[in-house]
């Protein structure tokens, strides 16, 4: 362990009222002598103002391309402890349920090999331990792996799926999320684990369009519960919402789509006009439910602004069927890969590759039929053109 | 293709392009289905060249393909 450092900057980050990293890296750096010069190389990063992490390499587990981020910093005679500071992503259970037993035997492994400091759950849903060395890394793989875990995705892959809590803990869910999410998983072992795309695929269900993951803004294939038929209304519950909430202010006017509206005792939806936004349910869940016909829309192109800038979702289908095994959404997933693979470049999301090449190539690949759905605002144009031989 | 001969002319194709251009998957796969090869044989080989540690994955902005070697970025472990 390097020598006590001071860490004013840090002191400082201890202040008000939300909890605070620092002094959790504190209490950690009691023990680990990896989190103990953790604190020193970031007190060192905030007064030079740059960064002394350096990212990337080859640093895994044998047979995989992913699961492991390979850390390291430019002052390893300065920092020992943080030499190595790699960074393991456990793929975690659908919704995020774990036993306290599961979660004991995960930590005491953590303890074990690595600097004791996790972060539940990382943007892309896994559980991510923070800090370890490379000769550690087949120890760590053996031990996660012989309780039944595994390694999540990372690189140019297939990440780790990702789902709301679904139909285990909501009323709302239009889909078993849980169980996509665990299928396509299994599914895409091959995909999520060696790395042969032109650059990550995240994929995310969330059970309504409440959207509890962000799937829309973070998944490059969305895939959000919904129904097809009406939304189911209980007029008496209706009426006795009425007495203690304003159902014109509250509700009718806050329609996106103006498809509703109350007068005083019955509430109506015009169905065809709803886009199943949500807003309404959450407001009167006694009073109205989603219809009974359930599936999910299927979104393409969400990221976030790395290599170009951030692109939310749009509709590729506006209503699937989704029943286990769920093999229509595995074929269309994998039509998708395919095309992506044949003409992406490297470091090319789906998205922008559908921006560049053009819906057309995409829907000619996929067998999709071009939808008005897919137009991603009004009065925009849909770029979806006809080949001169599909024109009669 | 015969599978060794496969794993072969994958291995070589990432040796002799190490130092000059970094091989993604994708490449690899696009010239091994170019000689004759298909995906499936194409992914079995390379899977096995992986699992045997004759070559690994690395990442640098996106992953690729490489021989085993020592980096230059990688401190010695302490």
């Amino acid at each position: 362990m390097s020598k006590d450092v001071k860490t004013p900057m840090l002191d400082d980050l201890e202040k008000g009222a939300w909890p605070s990293f620092v002094k959790e890296i504190k209490k950690a750096a009691k023990r680990s002598n990896t989190a103990h010069d953790l604190l020193g190389i970031l007190e060192r990063s905030y007064r030079d103002k740059v960064t002394h992490w350096k990212h990337g390499g080859i640093v895994g587990v044998l047979g995989y391309g992913g699961g492991v981020i390979g850390r390291y910093c430019d002052l390893p005679e300065e920092f020992p402890g943080v030499a190595h500071f790699h960074t393991v992503r456990i793929n975690p259970p659908s919704g995020f349920f774990y036993t306290s037993k599961a979660m004991k035997e995960l930590c005491d492994i953590w303890d074990k090999y690595g600097s004791g400091l996790t972060n539940l759950h990382g943007s892309t849903g896994d559980m991510v331990w923070l800090g370890t060395q490379t000769d550690k890394l087949e120890p760590i793989f053996a031990e996660i792996t012989a309780k039944g875990w595994d390694l999540g995705g990372s690189g140019s892959c297939l990440r780790t799926p990702s789902s709301c809590v679904g139909m285990a803990r909501c009323e709302f869910s239009n889909i078993d999320t849980m169980s996509i999410c665990h299928t396509m998983t299994q599914k895409f072992q091959d995909e999520l684990h060696r790395p042969a795309f032109p650059y990550k695929f995240k994929i995310k269900v969330s059970g309504c369009a409440n959207d509890c993951t962000a799937a829309v803004a973070r998944a490059d294939m969305s895939i959000i519960g919904t129904w097809k038929d009406n939304i189911r209304i209980d007029q008496a519950e209706v009426k006795n919402l009425a007495k203690s909430m304003n159902i014109q202010e509250e509700v009718v006017d806050m329609c996106p789509t103006k498809c509703m509206s109350f007068d005083g005792s019955t509430l109506k939806i015009n169905d065809k006009d709803c886009n199943r936004c949500m807003h309404c349910i959450n407001r009167m869940p006694k009073a109205l439910r989603p219809g009974k016909e359930k599936g999910a829309t299927i979104m393409l192109g969400g990221k976030a602004p790395i290599v170009t800038g951030a692109l939310m979702s749009w509709v590729l289908v506006p209503f699937m069927k989704l029943e286990a095994p769920y093999d229509n959404l595995e074929a269309l997933i994998r039509k998708l890969w395919e095309w992506w693979d044949d003409h992406g470049k490297n470091r090319e999301r789906i998205g922008e590759l559908v921006d560049r090449m053009g819906m057309r190539s995409m829907l000619e690949a996929t067998g999709l039929p071009p939808v008005p759905q897919m137009v991603k605002a009004p009065r925009t144009n849909p770029y979806v053109f006809w080949a001169p031989g599909e024109v009669k | 293709m015969d599978a060794a001969e496969l794993q072969k002319k994958i291995y070589t194709l990432v040796e002799t392009n190490m130092g000059k251009k970094k091989m993604k998957s994708g490449d690899l796969k696009k010239a091994m289905v170019a000689e004759g090869a298909t995906e499936e044989e194409f992914k079995a080989a390379l899977r096995e060249l992986v699992d045997g540690g004759k070559l690994v994955y690395s990442y640098f902005g996106g992953s690729f393909i490489e021989v085993p070697h020592t980096e230059g970025s990688a401190n010695p472990q302490q």
